[in-house]
């Protein structure tokens, strides 16, 4: 490489400033603990689907309040170019998706008839096709946390149903998610913890030039 | 005594005035952020350069009265915030910049 500077990778690297904070992390967290809960709020009397979308609503939140509260003071506010920009959206859209498509299975299962068993399909085929779609996500967004994410909601499923005919519902959701939150959480609040030491609130005005 | 129209340092000669305002390590580094992005805040600057904030604010200055660099300051929820973008000078000054730097570099390892 002969330019002085590699204009591609280090926009890779700034882009990658988005996601040293731990907030996305902890947002992951707690949709897999949104998932680990839900059966039990079922259990209770609440229906799956709503509560579900709350929990998203509550996820949501966490990423707008923790980026507008926490990261911006500390890192900044950046605009990246419009190709970017399409990417994130295109990303936020397959996500969206992907949640669309989490929602649809717990409607299915929590229909009388559709209870979750041991079976090929919700051991094998939904796990693999997760991973396969967050290791794609992860690549194009430059985020191994998705990657993560995607082995996570993986193994939770099958786990899930390994778990099922042995201590059944709501334990085997409760152990197989709630396992997974607590790693994504860990993450995730490490790396919070270790952005907020090494990024302070400035002190005084940082916006004169 | 040697020929300086054959020193390995001849081809820098072809550095115009702009180049060299570019060519400063802390301004290259505020040129290049800005150059892969649409536009930024100081705060966003001056932790990606690792900069202080009397040297970004100079450095900054010099760019924008090149015309580098366009400052425009703007009020969030009361609060004034200076948002700093390449112009259009800035980009064609940044691209000719590398273009013949690269030569230099091109022509300095053959």
């Amino acid at each position: 490489m002969n330019e002085p500077v590699d204009l591609k990778k280090l926009e890779r690297k700034l882009f990658k400033t988005n996601f040293q904070d731990g907030i996305y992390e902890l947002a992951f967290g707690m949709l897999f603990l949104a998932l680990a809960i839900n059966p039990w709020m079922s259990a209770s009397g609440i229906p799956k689907t709503p509560s579900y979308i709350l929990e998203l609503v509550l996820v949501g939140l966490i990423l707008v309040m923790g980026k507008r509260y926490i990261t911006t003071p500390r890192l900044g506010l950046v605009r990246f170019n419009t190709a970017r920009r399409k990417m994130s959206w295109q990303i936020l859209i397959a996500g969206l998706i992907l949640n669309l498509i989490v929602v649809i299975i717990l409607h299915l299962a929590s229909n009388p008839g559709t209870e979750p068993g041991t079976s090929l399909m919700s051991i094998y085929l939904i796990p693999i096709g997760f991973l396969v779609i967050f290791s794609i996500l992860s690549y194009i967004s430059n985020f191994p946390s998705l990657f993560l994410l995607g082995i996570l909601f993986a193994t939770s499923i099958a786990f899930s149903e390994f778990l099922f005919p042995h201590i059944g519902e709501p334990w085997d959701g409760l152990v197989a998610f709630g396992l997974s939150a607590l790693i994504m959480c860990a993450i995730g609040i490490r790396k919070l913890v270790i952005f907020m030491q090494t990024n302070p609130v400035p002190e005084g005005e940082v916006h004169n030039v | 005594m040697s020929d300086p129209n054959h020193s390995p340092f001849t081809p820098l000669n072809a550095l115009t005035d702009e180049d060299r305002i570019i060519h400063a390590p802390a301004r290259l580094a505020i040129m290049s952020c800005l150059a892969v992005v649409e536009s930024a805040d100081f705060l966003f600057l001056l932790r990606q350069t690792g900069l202080t904030k009397g040297n970004l604010s100079s450095h900054l200055s010099k760019l924008e009265e090149a015309g580098f660099v366009e400052i425009t300051k703007e009020f969030l929820k009361k609060t004034p915030h200076t948002l700093l973008s390449l112009s259009e000078k800035g980009q064609k000054a940044f691209q000719d910049y590398q273009a013949r730097m690269s030569a230099i570099l091109k022509g300095s390892a053959e």
